[in-house]
């Protein structure tokens, strides 16, 4: 028996779903291979540093376990075909470090933040985007009614005279391509 | 270093003596981050000072972290 460190990656849609029915699942796997789980806990809940399996955020949880080295590649095998598990890392360590015994922290705090936060910001950086496209868009629009609005006040002015025509028609290239700019 | 041997010379500053200031371990971010550029590019020894036992630890920790979504590959 060696004593090896896993640390897995845990689908956060799992893990909403409940902790305590998904970290049974967990170590049910550690279990039927006969591995002895010394501690097991949530390490963080953290937004990844590129999408796994589409996902955006997971939950980290690292356990630190006594297993025979044979029972390491049924362990790889399992947790690859476990749905929950988005990815894993299954390291020898000589001992348990210290920190590995504290408790987890402010589990039950971020629990309730943890679907918040995840939830809020897969539907604030859409909001982000429509907003930020829709100001621009509200811009072009603006540009557009300004331009609008001095060529019909132009062409009212054109029905006067046919020389203010050709004064109107020089005005009136004028603002289009002030609107244009804006339009940048 | 061995500066005799032209063979083996390492270029740039003599050898240092640079201790790790942090575990080297893939959970410790804010210190691996501290030893890379901002386009996550590990810094050579040349930067770091290891020794070479080191720079493979912090090889080792680095890549491991960006396997878990830790650390981006790429910036």
């Amino acid at each position: 028996m060696k004593t090896y460190e896993a640390m897995l990656l845990l689908d956060n849609r799992e893990v909403k779903k409940g902790w305590d029915s998904l970290k049974e699942k967990v170590d049910g796997v550690f279990k039927k291979h006969g591995a002895e789980i010394i501690v097991a806990k949530r390490w963080d809940e953290r937004k990844l540093a590129y999408e796994i399996k589409k996902q955006r955020r997971a939950t980290y949880y690292l356990a630190y376990i006594k297993a025979s080295p044979d029972s390491l590649a049924k362990l790889n095998f399992d947790f690859k075909l476990a749905e929950p598990v988005l990815r894993h890392l299954l390291l020898k360590v000589d001992e348990v470090p210290a920190e590995a015994f504290e408790p987890e922290k402010e589990f039950q705090v971020e629990a309730s933040t943890e679907e918040e936060t995840g939830a809020s910001e897969k539907t604030e950086k859409p909001e982000e985007e429509l907003t930020s496209e829709g100001e621009s868009l509200a811009v072009d629009v603006v540009a557009e009614v300004v331009s609008a609005s001095e060529v019909e006040v132009i062409e009212e002015s054109v029905e006067g005279s046919t020389e203010a025509s050709l004064e109107a028609e020089d005005e009136g290239s004028s603002p289009l391509s002030e609107g244009e700019t804006k339009n940048d | 270093m061995a500066y005799g041997n032209k063979k083996f010379r390492r270029f740039g500053s003599e050898a240092s003596n640079v201790k790790p200031d942090g575990e080297l371990d893939y959970k410790n971010i804010p210190y691996l981050s501290s030893l890379m550029s901002p386009q996550f590019r590990i810094y050579p020894r040349k930067r770091t000072g290891f020794s070479g036992k080191d720079q493979r630890k912090l090889k080792r920790a680095i890549k491991r972290a960006r396997f878990l979504a830790l650390i981006p590959y790429t910036s």
